[in-house]
């Protein structure tokens, strides 16, 4: 394989080797032999059936290792926002009896799904780590600001989230950049010890020329849980992998998705929901709405191993088509083992509905405002669904980032 | 204010109006009456811009700042703007828009068209709960979402609620009347009531004459497959009332 990412990977990973610690040497050089064990998804690749790789493959150069410097408009967003939320900027190290926040060590094991997280993790650079003090419940949501500068080029960041027993926490993370063609390659593990909670709401609004990948990996403990809210809307080309493991009695996943596809955009999410363990829950709730000649997929996959007896899960993709040459490919996935289970799934794919196109029109409303009210009406109830408030308002305003 | 001449409709390339003519004139209530499948309905979703109802032949000019202008070419949010409202006889659900959304942008879009100054969210909020009183609506149903779970009775409110904010200059009711009881009739018919004025005309669209007992129309016209067959005052709804509609469409055979 010689794309310029390939060779730009085995650059910096030949840089980066000789600096690294030993348990940051073994996370690299095993994501790198994975990456290659895997070998480089194509076309024929099932998990990669409708998305291209060639915009990110041409991505090369090397990284600049600074911390990016925000903007204005945004900072003062963000000032207006601290009296609701506690801000964590890039670069940003805080301590507090409740949680603490640093860069990200690569002490833990990572492996990615496929050979693209694999390569990414091979040359990440540390990102944030969030640490929730046992029993802690953070009384304000966490705000992860993740900036991208034109100068960075191609970025890949791995970040650690520790939800210690019994802790409670809610986080908000923002992806922004500047409106220029680079890759973000974000990878997160996300590990709930028992009967801890973790509402997070993810805001993807990188500029329309900017190529977004990330992977999220959640693992789940006895009585855990954990809501998550991904909202799509920046980024011409966007592949986003979830990857949830139910790994004790219990534990609820809540797995919810928003996507808003305009101009050429290609957004490709992937969720994987894993019941490795009996009595547990999860629900998938994913709506969409295309315009222009955007291209949405959707592959949802619950899988539930063979000894998880009496899990309940589902999974719903409902999709809404505006310009005619909008496209979405949805296909659900289910892979069951244990007898005793309940899984459930839907997928649709409509345009808006005529009668409610002429009901709102009928009233004065031209037919711009109809189509955006419709648009909004339908994803209601996943915005209603998102258990706190804080994260909510955060929705409202989000049009200013 | 509306003038119907010769007009001529397809609907599923059936003709169903087959040359209505009809003037309305400021301050005039007119209802038009007839039989299942007469065309009542196909004439009030024509004038509101319907896109699935074909006009094939006939005009209909309606007077926008006393010019009179051919309503056909205009858009349905455009006739709106323009004053024309038509309370639906099966009002539409729409899930996850709340009816203070939808009714503040409704008002807005006529505020903006008619260059008015546009209400604040806590002063239209205190309009509407007035409006709403007027038609005994309960105030929560402003936060819910249109029509969802309404019952038929709620939903008819809600359609003159809508009447009442927006304030027409030719309002259409098409079967506002139907599946309503006595009480709930009342209550629409006492709100239409109030919303009548000497600068406002309105068209009433029912099956039977019960709703006429509490809106008094100044003309009466039956419809008969696709035309007006006979004209009259309020009389002539409580003789179809007494003989039915068959001497009528005998007469026209």
């Amino acid at each position: 394989m010689t794309t310029n990412l390939m060779k730009a990977a085995k650059s910096r990973l030949d840089n980066l080797l000789p600096k690294a610690s030993l348990p940051e040497r073994r996370f690299r050089e095993r994501a790198w032999e994975r990456m290659e064990k895997l070998g480089w998804p194509g076309r024929k690749s099932e998990t990669w059936r409708y998305t291209t790789l060639a915009p990110v493959e041409r991505h090369g150069g090397d990284p600049v290792a600074v911390v990016p410097e925000l903007p204005a408009s945004l900072e003062s967003r963000l000032t207006s926002l601290e009296s609701d939320f506690i801000v964590i900027r890039p670069g940003a190290k805080l301590s507090s009896p409740q949680f603490t926040v640093r860069d990200a060590e690569f002490t833990s094991e990572y492996l990615g799904e496929d050979a693209v997280s694999n390569l990414s993790a091979a040359v990440a650079w540390p990102g944030t780590e969030i640490e929730i003090a046992a029993g802690a419940e953070v009384s304000k949501p966490l705000l992860l600001v993740k900036y991208q500068q034109a100068e960075a080029g191609w970025r890949s960041a791995f970040h650690r989230v520790v939800v210690n027993a019994g802790a409670k926490v809610q986080v908000a993370e923002l992806l922004v950049g500047e409106n220029v063609p680079y890759l973000r390659t974000d990878l997160t593990q996300i590990k709930v010890a028992d009967k801890a909670r973790i509402h997070w709401l993810r805001i993807q609004k990188e500029g329309l020329k900017a190529h977004h990948f990330s992977e999220t990996q959640i693992e789940l403990n006895e009585g855990s849980g954990f809501h998550f809210t991904q909202w799509n809307e920046g980024a011409g080309w966007v592949r986003s992998q979830i990857l949830c493991e139910l790994r004790g009695r219990g534990a609820e996943a809540n797995v919810q998705g928003l996507t808003f596809g305009s101009s050429e955009q290609q957004i490709d999410q992937r969720v994987v929901v894993s019941h490795h363990s009996g009595e547990t829950a999860s629900s998938q709730l994913f709506k969409g709405v295309y315009k222009d000649r955007s291209r949405g997929v959707f592959n949802g996959k619950i899988y539930i191993a063979q000894d998880a007896q009496k899990v309940d899960s589902k999974q719903l993709n409902q999709n809404l088509l505006l310009g005619p040459g909008a496209e979405v490919n949805t296909k659900p996935e289910l892979e069951i083992y244990a007898d005793d289970v309940k899984a459930n799934h839907g997928a649709s794919v409509g345009r808006l509905d005529e009668e409610k196109i002429f009901y709102l029109r009928s009233r004065g409303i031209p037919p711009e405002q109809v189509e955006s009210l419709l648009s909004q009406a339908f994803v209601t109830d996943v915005i209603m669904k998102i258990p706190d408030s804080g994260l909510r308002r955060l929705l409202e305003s989000v049009d200013g980032f | 204010m509306l003038q119907i001449k010769d007009l001529h409709c397809n609907v599923d390339g059936k003709e169903v109006l087959r040359g209505i003519n009809l003037t309305i004139n400021p301050g005039e209530v007119h209802a038009i009456m007839g039989p299942n499948g007469s065309g009542k309905s196909t004439l009030s979703k024509v004038l509101a811009g319907h896109p699935a109802y074909e006009v094939t032949r006939g005009e209909v000019t309606y007077e926008v700042n006393f010019t009179p202008r051919d309503l056909l070419t205009m858009a349905p949010d455009e006739r709106a703007r323009e004053g024309v409202f038509l309370a639906f006889q099966y009002p539409i659900e729409v899930p996850g828009l709340s009816n203070m959304t939808f009714l503040r942008t409704a008002f807005n879009s006529i505020c903006r068209h008619q260059g008015v100054q546009e209400m604040s969210e806590d002063e239209f909020r205190k309009f509407v709960e007035k409006k709403a009183a007027l038609v005994d609506l309960d105030p929560r149903f402003l936060d819910r979402a249109v029509n969802e779970g309404f019952s038929g009775g709620e939903k008819k409110r809600n359609e003159i609620l809508q009447m009442a904010v927006l304030s027409p200059r030719l309002a259409i009711l098409d079967e506002t009347d139907s599946g309503l009881d006595i009480d709930s009739l009342k209550v629409v018919a006492s709100g239409v009531n109030k919303l009548r004025s000497k600068d406002n005309a309105i068209l009433l669209i029912t099956h039977y004459q019960r709703l006429l007992d509490y809106i008094v129309p100044d003309f009466v016209h039956v419809l008969h497959r696709g035309r007006i067959v006979q004209s009259g005052d309020k009389t002539l709804a409580l003789t179809l009332e007494e003989r039915g509609y068959d001497w009528l469409v005998k007469a026209e055979a």
